[in-house]
């Protein structure tokens, strides 16, 4: 399985690809905001990614892919959990939400449980 | 600055920290910033936009950051302030902002962030606009010392309580 991680923070990329990787993933390409991110889609099996990002943010990404591509999982991890965020995030197709801050161990649990 | 909008970025503080950073901290006694304030090495800042304007700082001295970053990623071992404490401060601060933003939000009062900047400087103090209050919350991190939290704000869209 393909996992596309974006993040403009190179330390919560590296908690979430740390997270996989014990999870026995690690097929993963990174992408530092959401432009980066819609150039790495071929091939990728699920998707975590962050919100606020410079150059594109991660609703944008997140529509962008949507526009073409109705199947492919998309976490948003994210410090923004508003009620209104999620919803708007929801409807615009993201499949699961998860709230920084968390704990590798949570984070490697909630993970577990979406890729399954 | 009524302390419905300063208890939530204390609680999402110590919460961050504790969750994120596997560090307990204890809040101070909050005080009026007037001049040269606390004197840390590194700092996240984040912008707010929206029914409030101004910032939110979060500084470290550098055996903390460095400390806090290195149990954000699991016990790696880092000697310095280098890009990855940068990063990780900066991270910290985006959470600080953001899990306040969710509490802000419940009862009424919402704003965006910017993206995180990092000051990186030895005993270097930020400076905020003189018509922006800046609350300072000192914390002391439970067996490593003290950092502090700024919040400066201003609220553009009138209170109607």
């Amino acid at each position: 399985m393909k996992f596309l991680v974006a993040d403009d923070s190179s330390t919560m990329r590296r908690i979430i690809v740390n997270s996989l990787n014990a999870l026995g993933h690690t097929d993963i390409v990174e992408a530092e905001d959401g432009a980066e991110a819609l150039k790495n889609t071929t091939g990728v099996d699920f998707i975590l990614t962050d919100w606020n990002m410079p150059n594109m943010d991660g609703l944008t990404f997140v529509k962008a892919v949507r526009e073409k591509d109705k199947k492919t999982p998309i976490v948003m991890i994210t410090t923004e959990a508003a009620k209104d965020d999620v919803i708007t995030a929801i409807k615009n197709g993201v499949t699961n939400y998860i709230v920084k801050p968390f704990t590798m161990d949570t984070l490697k649990a909630k993970l577990e449980k979406i890729i399954k | 600055m009524d302390a419905k909008f300063i208890n939530p970025f204390i609680s999402a503080t110590l919460q961050v920290m504790e969750t994120s950073a596997a560090t307990k901290s204890e809040r101070g006694s909050l005080f009026v910033k007037k001049g040269e304030g606390p004197l840390t090495d590194i700092s996240g800042v984040i912008g707010v936009t929206g029914k409030f304007i101004g910032s939110i700082n979060i500084g470290f001295p550098k055996d903390i950051a460095i400390k806090v970053v290195s149990n954000m990623l699991g016990g790696m071992k880092i000697d310095d302030i280098d890009d990855s404490v940068k990063d990780g401060i900066g991270e910290i601060a985006n959470m600080v902002a953001g899990a306040a933003k969710v509490q802000l939000a419940e009862i009424g009062y919402t704003y965006k962030l910017s993206i995180p900047t990092v000051v990186v400087g030895r005993d270097h103090h930020l400076s905020f606009p003189p018509n922006v209050p800046c609350i300072v919350v000192p914390f002391t991190a439970i067996g490593l010392g003290d950092f502090y939290l700024e919040v400066a704000l201003k609220m553009i869209i009138p209170i109607e309580d």
